[in-house]
């Protein structure tokens, strides 16, 4: 079994109160990883990760991440992940992480994801270049993640779980406003997730949704954003599906 | 109250476009809306704390002025309270 932790939608400024506080202390009595589901700052500057760096520098098991919208914001996403880096976080933008327990390999498949939309209503690649941009990114996003299910392909792993910011179903959207949906997520990254047979996905930047939803093709999603999940991370206990 | 130029309405999507500009705040996900029989603005969602609490009361309250909106406001949110971590097995 691999205890996986998992919170997104830190949302750490670079002083004053945060949702957090020490929520991280004493994590590894609860579990083997850390996964964080992106948003991890506030504006995305490098204050704020160099704040978020201090406190995950004392976490004593291995942390993977995606980066989020917010730290996007400041244009500056590559030094927060720099910033992170060196700390030893496991920066994921359309690669893998793999990382080895006691008889278990575990392997993380990370990208932000992006918005686009669900089933029936989701945004085309026709008309104005805006429009076309903005689904392109859905699909480069997508692609991303698929990218990094495939260099996963490559080792044997036991538990495989994806990890984005962006929701790849609107189960767990639930609570969210129906206009919204479009901006919170993409089915494109559910097709992805679903291609790859993972045990997992987790995700956050849906702070009204609902924890639980299922791809169509049935992996279990998670929304590990703060105020879904209301404390600093949530243990899932995996084992490998049977033979 | 009487709004035939749709002007609390529109006041709205300035006080979400300053929530999510303030530097303070950066808040997309607190909800604005207005009740048009008492004339009342209501802010909900979830915060990090009481500082967090009057800052985004404070936004929504100028720039409700700046729009020339005089609604009364009513403050709805909640500052979390983190529970102890769960433990859920074998998702599937």
């Amino acid at each position: 079994m691999i205890r996986v932790a998992a919170v997104g939608d830190l949302h750490i400024g670079a002083d004053g109160p945060d949702l957090l506080g020490e929520g991280f202390s004493g994590i590894e009595e609860h579990a083997d990883v850390l996964l964080l589901a992106g948003d991890l700052t506030r504006h995305g500057t490098v204050a704020e990760a160099e704040r978020l760096a201090e406190r995950l520098s004392t976490v004593p098991i291995p942390v993977v991440a995606v980066l989020g919208n917010h730290d996007h914001h400041s244009d500056t996403a590559s030094a927060v992940a720099g910033v992170l880096a060196d700390v030893g976080v496991a920066i994921l933008d359309g690669q893998a992480a793999v990382l080895d327990f006691a008889q278990l390999r575990l392997g993380v498949a990370g990208a932000k994801g992006f918005g686009g939309g669900f089933a029936t209503a989701t945004v085309a690649p026709f008309g104005e270049h805006e429009m076309k941009a903005f689904i392109a990114h859905t699909h480069d996003e997508a692609q991303r993640l698929r990218t990094a299910f495939e260099a996963l392909a490559t080792v044997a792993c036991d538990i495989r779980i994806a990890l984005t910011h962006y929701s790849p179903v609107a189960d767990t959207l639930v609570g969210e406003q129906l206009e919204l949906y479009a901006f919170l997520g993409s089915q494109l990254l559910a097709e992805a997730i679903d291609e790859s047979r993972c045990d997992l996905a987790v995700h956050g930047h849906a702070h009204g949704g609902s924890e639980c939803g299922r791809t169509p093709g049935g992996t279990p999603v998670r929304n590990v954003a703060m105020p879904v999940i209301r404390s600093a991370y949530r243990v899932y206990a995996l084992t490998p599906r049977p033979a | 109250m009487n709004d035939e130029h749709g002007t609390v309405a529109h006041a709205l999507l300035h006080v979400r476009e300053a929530l999510a500009l303030d530097d303070r705040l950066a808040e997309l996900a607190v909800r604005v809306s207005h009740d048009p029989t008492s004339d009342i603005v209501c802010i909900r969602g979830t915060v990090a704390g009481t500082e967090q609490q009057r800052d985004i009361l404070a936004v929504v309250r100028d720039a409700l002025r700046n729009h020339g909106v005089a609604s009364m406001i009513r403050d709805e949110t909640e500052v979390m309270v983190i529970e102890s971590p769960g433990v859920e097995a074998s998702p599937r």
